[in-house]
């Protein structure tokens, strides 16, 4: 370990703190007993959630399982797995019985822009290169790099082709849209240009784009990309020591004309060589108009959502121990509010059949005017294998703090109606 | 076999919560006991929900996932938290702020250098103790790509490790 790694291993704030839960007994019995190992619909529903694809929730909780009365479906049904990028800002707040409110519930209401007509956007199957080592070699090739791609988990699905020189490009199909990346070993280097500005010349990001979309056009998987994001950074080695700019740019990807969330990046030194770049690897076809729902009914959904993520374990939408509804509004002109506990009652260290006299803190309730949205395209993997972009509504919402100052964010939802989605359990470890 | 998933239950909470415990400590201030208790609990909520997921060999690096999103969940709601108590006077069971900074301004100023992602790889490997393959099953990509980012990851920080002992 050099004296750097030794340093940054030293500065663990976190090394001479030891941790002892408050009543570790207590609370492994409150999980067993409240949550009883059986599978149920909202049991798969909170896992989903967690799972943090909110949007998926959406259209299990809403829609369950599709099944069109009288005529068959003109569509088949998306059986949704797992979702690689379902991003969703959604925030999955659980509120398990005595657990301190740390988290916000959101109370959604639609904006007078907000259109009640469903977007029209299509859904798209992508397709992957059937060969994974001939890709591997095939993009690296496009990327300068020769060799012999080498199967880097001996299960066909991560390719690595390196050459003399320690560059590497890796072709990966865990999960999702397969991704190439590539990565040199070879140290940057700096331009001895007076002229130059410090840390050496910086690559114009005419120069920059028009090298990326070469690359582009040689790979050929067809889709298009947004405008050009650039970035610049320097990079000191010690060994020799020089100081090099290095210049990159960033493309979002698009499909039908709709932001997709995959992008390509290409980074390169002060004498344009490159250093660093990623990207997906897959085309579409015509895509499928499945049924989507307006903005407004998502908004219902969303609400729908933070109920179902804040109700009793046993399904009631109470969040006292009468069973009675409770809901705390905030007052006009504020968002947050003082925690309520409910009517005192057994606390959560309690037994394990007390389930109905556990006191419940209930979080502050935010009030969110969602203002607009914009469709775009999100990844999901289905249970046949198959990868399939979705339309996704983002919603852009503002709400006030306690302070006064006004803050915003972003919520995601599914768009395809939950008629047309069947969604299985996350089989993936939490994640992104 | 409900008596067996009880006490691997049981097990993994005796082992981990302390792994856990100090993943969170890491990465989110201010954080009172109680609220550390708290998310620690939701961690194992998950943990025992998604008990036939966890896999045997790795069980570490998987819960230490859960607690990745845990965390996220909570940064959002903490921000709103503290507009909301900005006015209210500090607890004397706050924990004190050198409990939780980076004493060694070289190597803070460094991880401050990084994007998100380098310095969240980094940490996972330095202060976790999270190895390539256990980083794959954390962050759910290949051993590979988690070898890649790792190495990326320590160039950089080397890179700007140097720039701020020369500066």
């Amino acid at each position: 370990m050099s004296d750097v790694e030794h340093r940054l291993t030293g500065a663990d704030p976190a090394a001479a703190l030891t941790y002892e839960h408050r009543d570790a007994d207590a609370m492994v019995s409150r999980i067993i007993a409240q949550y009883p190992r059986r599978r149920t619909g909202l049991l798969r529903s909170f896992q989903l959630k967690v799972a943090g694809s909110a949007t998926l929730a959406a259209a299990l909780t809403v829609g369950g399982i599709a099944a069109l009365n009288g005529a068959a479906p003109s569509f088949a049904v998306l059986a949704i797995g797992t979702a690689p990028h379902s991003g969703a800002a959604v925030p999955t707040n659980t509120k398990v019985g005595g657990m301190m409110a740390i988290f916000a519930q959101y109370h959604f209401s639609a904006g007078d822009s907000l259109s009640s007509t469903p977007a029209t956007t299509p859904s798209y199957r992508l397709h992957f290169p059937r060969d994974g080592s001939a890709e591997a070699q095939r993009v690296a090739a496009v990327l300068g790099v020769n060799g012999v791609p080498v199967d880097v988990n001996g299960d066909g699905t991560d390719w690595a082709v390196t050459d003399g020189n320690g560059t590497s490009v890796n072709y990966e199909t865990y999960g999702g849209v397969p991704q190439w990346y590539y990565s040199t070993n070879t140290p940057p280097t700096a331009s001895t240009s007076s002229s130059d500005v410090a840390g050496g010349a910086v690559v114009s990001n005419q120069v920059l784009d028009a090298d990326a979309h070469r690359y582009l056009q040689q790979f050929g998987y067809g889709f298009a990309v947004g405008d050009p994001q650039y970035s610049s950074s320097t990079v000191t080695t010690s060994d020799p020591t020089t100081t090099s700019n290095q210049a990159t740019v960033s493309y979002g990807v698009f499909v039908g004309g709709v932001a997709t969330d995959q992008s390509v990046t290409f980074t390169v030194d002060a004498s344009n060589q490159l250093v660093d770049a990623s990207g997906p690897a897959f085309s579409v076809a015509a895509g499928t108009d499945y049924p989507l729902i307006s903005p407004t009914s998502g908004v219902d959904t969303l609400n729908a959502q933070q109920q179902r993520a804040f109700a009793q374990p046993n399904g009631d939408q109470s969040n006292s121990t009468t069973g009675t509804p409770t809901t705390v509004v905030a007052p006009s002109g504020t968002s947050a509010t003082t925690p309520v506990t409910s009517a005192p009652g057994s606390s959560g260290s309690s037994g394990s059949n007390d389930t109905t006299t556990t006191i419940v803190t209930a979080p502050p309730i935010i009030d969110v005017t969602l203002n607009d949205t914009s469709v775009s395209l999100r990844s999901y993997a289905m249970t046949d294998g198959s990868v399939w972009m979705l339309p996704v509504y983002d919603y852009v919402g503002t709400f006030a703090n306690a302070d006064g100052t006004n803050e915003t964010s972003t919520w995601s939802l599914m768009a395809v109606q939950p008629a047309y989605v069947d969604v299985s359990a996350s089989t993936q470890p939490i994640a992104y | 076999m409900g008596s067996s998933h009880d006490d691997r239950f049981r097990r993994l909470v005796r082992e981990h919560s302390p792994e856990v415990a100090n993943y969170l400590r890491r990465r989110l201030y201010p954080l009172t006991a109680a609220d550390l208790d708290d998310l620690v609990e939701e961690t194992m909520l998950v943990v025992w929900r998604r008990l036939d997921d966890v896999p045997v060999d790795a069980e570490r690096p998987w819960i230490i996932g859960v607690a990745r999103n845990v965390l996220r969940n909570a940064r959002r709601g903490q921000n709103r938290r503290r507009a909301f108590e900005a006015s209210l006077a500090p607890s004397p069971n706050d924990p004190s702020a050198e409990e939780y900074v980076i004493a060694d301004t070289s190597v803070r100023e460094a991880l401050r250098a990084l994007n998100d992602d380098d310095r969240e790889i980094l940490m996972l490997n330095a202060w976790d103790g999270l190895e390539a393959g256990e980083l794959a099953i954390t962050l759910a990509i290949t051993p590979n790509a988690a070898a890649v980012r790792l190495s990326r990851a320590r160039t950089r920080f080397r890179d700007a490790f140097t720039n701020v002992e020369i500066s």
